[in-house]
């Protein structure tokens, strides 16, 4: 069964290219554009991986990680997505539990390979 | 009145005089009460007939008016006040009308704008997928292979055609293009010039209106056009401050070498904003060449000698610190602080004589730098300079020299 990833993105057209481009890996895709939304679906369960904006309504992305550290029975990696390039910023997604931050502009490719390395590694 | 005459009418006080003030004194109140009667009476008459008099001269003086004026109302019987007003509010009305209708116009075209985009914005994201997440191997050297080719040129000629299809086209490349790097975002690069969209760019900035000036500014420096240099150039000086700004900062993008020589040309002041612009915009540039940094010290735009301390200070162009000194006396205030603090960043101890010897001749806001710098580059045998410096009677500068203190023993210790 493949690889269940929620991507939370308000761009739709970069959650769609970002979609495309893990769908084609083989990934089984749910996409949010919100934070509230985003939060629903982890609820709901049956999530093995989230990719998150930090800059989102209603909730933001840091608030996301720091919900699923607390409330989640499960691990579930996170890859944290931003244009906020502050050192700050990256210290506190590390610090609340994120796995991997990655800035904008980014590379498809590259999130692709850090999604991979992130599913290979046992949690 | 009456309501008095009603209570003195009253049997009780009538029978009061009978009985209490005798039969005489009860019958002249009696024929008192009548009399009051009469007089009113008559007057209630009299003015029955005046007010019957006044009715029927007021129906007689509105008969002769109706027979006098013909039937039905013509504009000419109408009074000129009369006139004006019915004309001002036809033309009222008229002006509404018309408001309403340019609305509902406009709102009618905006959404059959919207509609539109949104279709071509469709026909273009799955487009860009496809190319972007291509299985297909292009040859080396190139971006596409020949059936990426193939279906570039179809798309171009099917959804390329006008101006508002490509408008909303250049607007999502570029979006896409913003928040991508590494070869996807080469990619969305060649498809901007396969669609010659640079030529789009280097139209929008032939207009007369500024923000299509500006937007066509941060497109082509997005794409890295660099032909369109000379035409960015140009509007370095614009009065429009907006659009200078974005036409100073894509020059720094878009040269390869002396990314800010345009300075020496520059007329117009740089806002204090627009100067940590430029400065982050350098401190980003790959190898930045700074032997030039000195002759902006000598411009006569006394924004573009603060840039160039500001560049020696977050550069840390050591090498050009001797030129800092001759700066202290410049006759403007704001060249002479920036100075002082620069000198104070580099830690040039060999400044402080000097900036003790200029403090007497100081503004206050300038002492207060000095003091400051003193507190950085001093020794301790500066400590007794500093101290005389701290009974002074504005506060400002006694709050700099007791932190100047602070910082010389702290450093003796």
């Amino acid at each position: 069964m493949p690889s269940r990833i929620l991507i939370a993105e308000d761009d739709v057209l970069l959650m769609k290219l970002i979609n495309i481009r893990l769908e084609k890996d083989g990934y089984d895709i749910i996409t949010a554009t919100n934070g509230a939304e985003v939060l629903k679906i982890v609820e709901s369960g049956g999530i093995d991986m989230i990719i998150t904006d930090i800059m989102m309504p209603f909730t933001t992305g840091l608030e996301i990680v720091s919900f699923v550290r607390n409330h989640s029975e499960k691990y579930i990696p996170i890859i944290i997505l931003s244009n906020l390039a502050l050192e700050s910023t990256i210290l506190e997604a590390f610090s609340l539990g994120a796995d991997d931050f990655i800035n904008k502009p980014f590379s498809p490719n590259e999130l692709s390979v850090r999604v991979k390395r992130l599913f290979a590694r046992k949690f | 009145m009456r309501l008095i005459i009603r209570f003195l009418r009253h049997p009780g006080i009538i029978l009061f005089f009978y009985f209490f003030c005798g039969l005489s004194s009860g019958r002249l109140y009696a024929d008192g009460l009548n009399n009051i009667d009469t007089i009113h009476k008559t007057e209630k008459l009299r003015d029955e007939d005046s007010i019957r008099a006044q009715t029927n001269n007021f129906e007689q003086i509105i008969t002769d008016r109706l027979v006098r004026q013909p039937k039905g109302l013509k504009w000419k019987n109408i009074d000129l006040v009369e006139k004006i007003l019915v004309f001002f509010l036809l033309i009222f009305l008229v002006m509404v009308m018309a408001g309403l209708s340019v609305i509902l116009t406009l709102r009618i075209l905006k959404t059959f704008k919207e509609k539109k985009a949104l279709i071509v914005s469709q026909e273009f994201e799955e487009f860009v997928t496809h190319i972007l997440f291509s299985d297909d191997v292009p040859e080396e050297g190139k971006f596409f292979s020949d059936q990426e080719i193939i279906r570039i040129l179809s798309f171009a000629e099917h959804s390329l055609s006008g101006e508002f299809n490509r408008n909303v086209i250049m607007d999502f490349l570029l979006g896409l293009h913003r928040n991508l790097s590494g070869e996807s975002a080469e990619k969305l690069k060649q498809l901007y010039f396969i669609f010659e969209l640079d030529r789009d760019s280097i139209q929008k900035l032939k207009d007369k209106k500024w923000f299509l000036k500006a937007k066509a500014i941060k497109e082509l420096e997005q794409m890295e056009v660099r032909k369109a240099y000379r035409s960015i150039y140009r509007c370095i000086n614009h009065p429009n401050v907006i659009l200078r700004s974005e036409a100073q900062l894509a020059i720094v993008s878009l040269k390869r070498t002396n990314q800010f020589t345009f300075l020496f040309n520059l007329r117009t002041e740089l806002s204090e904003w627009q100067q940590l612009n430029l400065l982050n915009r350098l401190k980003s540039t790959k190898d930045l060449k700074t032997q030039d940094v000195p002759r902006l010290l000598n411009s006569m735009n006394e924004s573009v000698v603060r840039l160039g301390i500001k560049m020696i200070q977050h550069l840390n162009l050591v090498e050009y610190e001797d030129n800092l000194p001759e700066l202290v006396s410049d006759p403007k205030e704001k060249i002479r602080i920036d100075a002082i603090r620069c000198l104070a960043f580099l830690q040039v101890d060999s400044a402080c004589e000097l900036l003790k010897s200029r403090y007497e001749d100081e503004i206050p806001e300038v002492q207060k730098e000095i003091l400051d710098a003193i507190g950085s580059l001093g020794k301790h045998s500066d400590l007794n300079w500093v101290s005389e410096r701290m009974h002074s009677h504005v506060l400002a500068l006694t709050n700099a020299a007791r932190k100047a203190m602070l910082q010389l023993t702290y450093q003796e210790n």
